[in-house]
């Protein structure tokens, strides 16, 4: 058995660089004939409102390539099928326009499409989740009712790939439905929709407002985190109306999001949770202080940096830091103070701000 | 009288006889049911690693900062390669703390001038206590930006981390050691974990062996096994140990050692379980089973998980004097731990970790070279006394050596279905050779290393043994 299992990894192993030389041999003259199709010259007018005729036109030319493949009645394992298919998935992402709409075409006709739909409501998770990937690359609409059910899988791939895939074919209309249908998000779902929602940018923002009103904890604090990356002011009044009602998380997000979007109106409340009872409040609410780069609370944050806790002094220090003339002062001022701890604090962002520590220019009445 | 001692003899012989066939069915048993699981495990690991994109963690902000902490005692041959090698990790957000455990040569001034190093006014204020903070550095050339270089009064691995751990900045920290190397995209693959679920509060990396390998500037270029002996065998172990074992253990929720070597945590809970312990020297696996029982006490849902696939390289001993001192230290790192929580075991308040795991380290792990050892005291005394049955020793001798050359093999085997990182045919030949040499003779020896750790611990050997190293750069 042992000597068997150790010839098997070694012809294995030696076999493996053939057969990739194969697969890759295969894959050349697959993309060389499906090339001929989709570069063809094809008179058309206009793809969009002429669709109908120019998917006509494009008929003879999937034959022709199905005929150059020899894969006509092959059934789907087919290795020159499957080729097919990995070579037309590929492509996917380095082609746009029309020659897109040719490719999306083409996974319909050759029935990859329908497979993907079926694969959507296998047993196995790990299906459902390539269909899913699959159908968000084939950009076909008939996949978005299979990846609608899909995103309340029990598996966390799964959701996260329709989700991903229903953004790439339907856009940012989408992303309101979607946020408002998910019940938990993962960080790595998070990590993965926000990459599509930067890139909708200021579009995303009324969506995301309205997915601040799901009632999942979860799905509000990825809106209102996203709300502070794009950095939209007409986000503020929202922020500012659900702060109060919102979970602990979602206050913690809200208040670096406020912060990030630098919007002045912010600056009571933000000054409130200044006082909250929860250090880690506090400590966002300093470090928001400190993104709005407003002297207005300079005096509180000299407070916090002189009697709070430690992580609440760092964060109220890296506010003053960048809190304009006041801040600095302050700053310099805590440098003279007898307790090390906080002298030690100041002196490290007075330094990390590029600023020589000079407390003979204090103003002590001022400060 | 010489027949009643003879007598007596061969019963305490024929039950441990019994004791040991039991042993080792029980242990062959729990080995291939870890085995089942490991590669269970990694299959899932491999379906999974199709739908990640580690550019999309790459670019996103939305990815935990991490603090990379490497201490470094003597390692002026290595340093510069080593954080050339992190400053270059694939990473959104990630500062690199070079801890210099006030090192005798001169590592410091190398570092100095290497990175162009300023001393800074930085605020060190402890969380964890530690031995006292000399300096902390930052370089002048904004390439190394996200350096920082702390310069302390030597405390040992532990107080270095800790310092490392007061000193970071970021919700999680990377412990590395200092003389290995990490792949560009490592962090990446051993922070996926982080995202996949909010509850995991560590994550082991698997270690590779890095001699043989060519390596320039901080990359390994080409992957080769060592022309020597001892590392080679050490492969062999390595594959055993994280891809048919770690890998289960963090299927199960069980995993009781992330390696030093590479290693992400929670800063937060490695703060509240009070850091890394000073007094012993297998604080990486010490703090693992801290970060359990604390999550365990306070009932707050966590996991610990494995990832097969993130690579640090490290420089395997290539001695057996500097080897057995490594494995003599390891072995009164898990001796001291397991007396350390001796609670736990078969402690129904701690699930897995009290029913399976601590049971497993004390009775196989750590017990395990000692009932070896006794076995073949037996046998040598048997054949003296002439109580053996050749053939059912033989037998037996067969099996177990038989056993051990598939449970290796299968290691081998599940590294070449998943990343088969040795790519020529002939170093996976030597591999499976050396699966079935190193039945003999090797594996002895290792035995009696971990037998004398026993002694050195009784004897209140605390040292970790001087660990020569060549240095990636000469090779």
């Amino acid at each position: 058995m042992i000597a068997l299992g150790s010839i098997a990894l070694i012809v294995s192993k030696v076999r493996a660089g053939s057969i990739e030389t194969k697969l890759d041999r295969n894959d050349t003259h697959t993309r060389a004939l499906l090339n001929e199709y989709l570069f063809a010259d094809i008179d058309t007018d206009d793809v969009n409102t002429h669709r109908a005729e120019f998917i006509r036109r494009l008929q003879p030319y999937l034959v022709q390539l199905e005929n150059g493949l020899e894969i006509v009645n092959v059934s789907r394992n087919n290795p020159r099928k499957r080729s097919l298919k990995r070579v037309m998935l590929q492509l996917t992402t380095e082609v746009i326009g029309e020659t897109l709409v040719r490719l999306t075409h083409a996974f319909h006709y050759f029935g990859f499409v329908d497979e993907t739909n079926k694969s959507l409501q296998d047993d196995r998770w790990w299906i459902r989740a390539k269909g899913s990937k699959n159908a968000g690359l084939m950009m076909n609409e008939s996949s978005l009712p299979y990846l609608e059910k899909c995103l309340d899988d029990q598996n966390d791939d799964v959701r996260t790939e329709a989700a991903q895939a229903m953004l790439d074919i339907a856009g940012v209309e989408i992303l309101g439905p979607i946020l408002m249908r998910l019940k938990e998000m993962t960080p790595w779902m998070q990590v993965r929709l926000s990459r599509s929602i930067l890139a909708f940018g200021e579009n995303s923002v009324p969506h995301l407002v309205t997915a601040m009103q799901s009632k999942y904890p979860k799905i509000q604090g990825f809106s209102v985190e996203m709300l502070g990356i794009l950095g939209d002011i007409k986000a503020t009044p929202t922020l500012l109306e659900y702060i109060d009602y919102s979970v602990r998380d979602v206050k913690h997000k809200s208040l670096i999001a406020l912060g990030r979007i630098g919007d002045e109106r912010s600056i009571p409340v933000i000054q409130r949770f200044l006082f909250s009872e929860d250090e880690q409040l506090r400590v966002d609410a300093a470090k928001a202080a400190g993104n709005l780069s407003t002297p207005s609370m300079a005096y509180d944050l000299y407070w916090m940096l002189v009697k709070d806790t430690l992580k609440v002094k760092f964060a109220a220090a890296e506010a003053l830091a960048r809190s304009g003339k006041l801040g600095i002062k302050s700053l310099t001022y805590a440098v003279t103070l007898d307790d090390a701890e906080v002298r030690m604090i100041a002196m490290q962002f007075l330094h990390e701000a590029g600023l020589p520590v000079d407390t003979s220019t204090i103003d002590e009445d001022n400060v | 009288m010489m027949e009643l001692f003879i007598e007596f003899t061969n019963l305490v012989l024929n039950t441990y006889a019994l004791f040991i066939i039991g042993f080792f069915v029980f242990v062959n048993v729990f080995y291939f049911s870890m085995y089942a699981i490991s590669f269970g495990a990694i299959i899932t690991y491999l379906r999974r690693h199709e739908f990640c994109d580690y550019r999309v963690i790459m670019q996103s902000e939305l990815a935990p900062p991490v603090s990379i902490l490497a201490p470094a005692f003597n390692e002026s041959a290595t340093c510069v390669e080593s954080v050339i090698s992190l400053l270059k990790l694939n990473y959104p957000t990630a500062e690199v703390l070079f801890i210099n455990d006030g090192s005798r040569d001169n590592t410091l001034e190398i570092m100095i001038i290497e990175f162009d190093l300023i001393k800074t006014e930085r605020a060190y204020i402890p969380a964890i206590a530690t031995k006292e903070v000399r300096g902390i550095y930052v370089s002048r050339k904004t390439e190394y930006r996200n350096l920082i270089v702390v310069d302390k009064v030597n405390g040992g691995k532990a107080d270095a981390l800790n310092v490392g751990i007061n000193v970071s900045r970021y919700p999680l920290v990377c412990a590395i050691d200092a003389d290995s190397i990490l792949e560009s995209d490592a962090l990446l693959k051993v922070a996926k974990p982080f995202l996949d679920d909010d509850r995991v509060i560590a994550v082991g990396g698997i270690v590779r062996i890095a001699n043989g390998c060519k390596i320039e500037r901080g990359h390994v270029l080409d992957v080769r096994l060592s022309k020597k002996l001892i590392p080679s065998f050490q492969v062999i172990e390595y594959y055993r140990a994280y891809l048919s074992g770690r890998m289960g253990w963090g299927a199960i929720n069980g995993l009781l050692i992330i390696s030093g070597a590479f290693g992400l945590f929670s800063r937060e809970i490695v703060l509240k379980v009070g850091g890394y312990k000073h007094n012993t020297v297998g604080e990486d696996m010490e703090l693992i089973v801290r970060m359990h029982r604390y999550c365990l006490e306070n009932n707050i849902p966590y996991s610990v998980e494995f990832v097969p696939d993130p690579v640090c390289w490290t420089e395997a001993p290539e001695t057996l004097k500097i080897l057995g001192r490594q494995r003599n230290r390891w072995h009164r790192g898990l001796l001291d731990t397991l007396l350390i929580h001796k609670k736990m075991l078969f402690n129904k308040r701690y699930k897995v970790l009290g029913l399976v795991s601590v049971p497993y380290f004390v009775f196989i792990e750590l017990l395990g070279p000692v009932i070896e050892a006794i076995g073949y005291v037996a046998v040598g005394l048997g054949f003296y006394f002439g109580m053996v049955n050749a053939e059912i020793f033989t037998l037996f001798f067969v099996v177990s050596v038989i056993y051990g050359v598939m449970f290796s093999i299968s290691s081998v085997i599940l590294e070449e279905i998943s990343f088969h990182r040795y790519p020529r045919t002939q170093d996976l030949l030597k591999l499976l050779v050396l699966a079935v040499v190193e039945n003999f003779g090797y594996r002895q020896i290792t035995v009696w290393w971990r037998i004398k750790a026993f002694w050195d611990y009784a004897r209140g050997v605390q040292s970790w043994g001087v660990m020569t190293r060549v240095g990636f750069k000469r090779k």
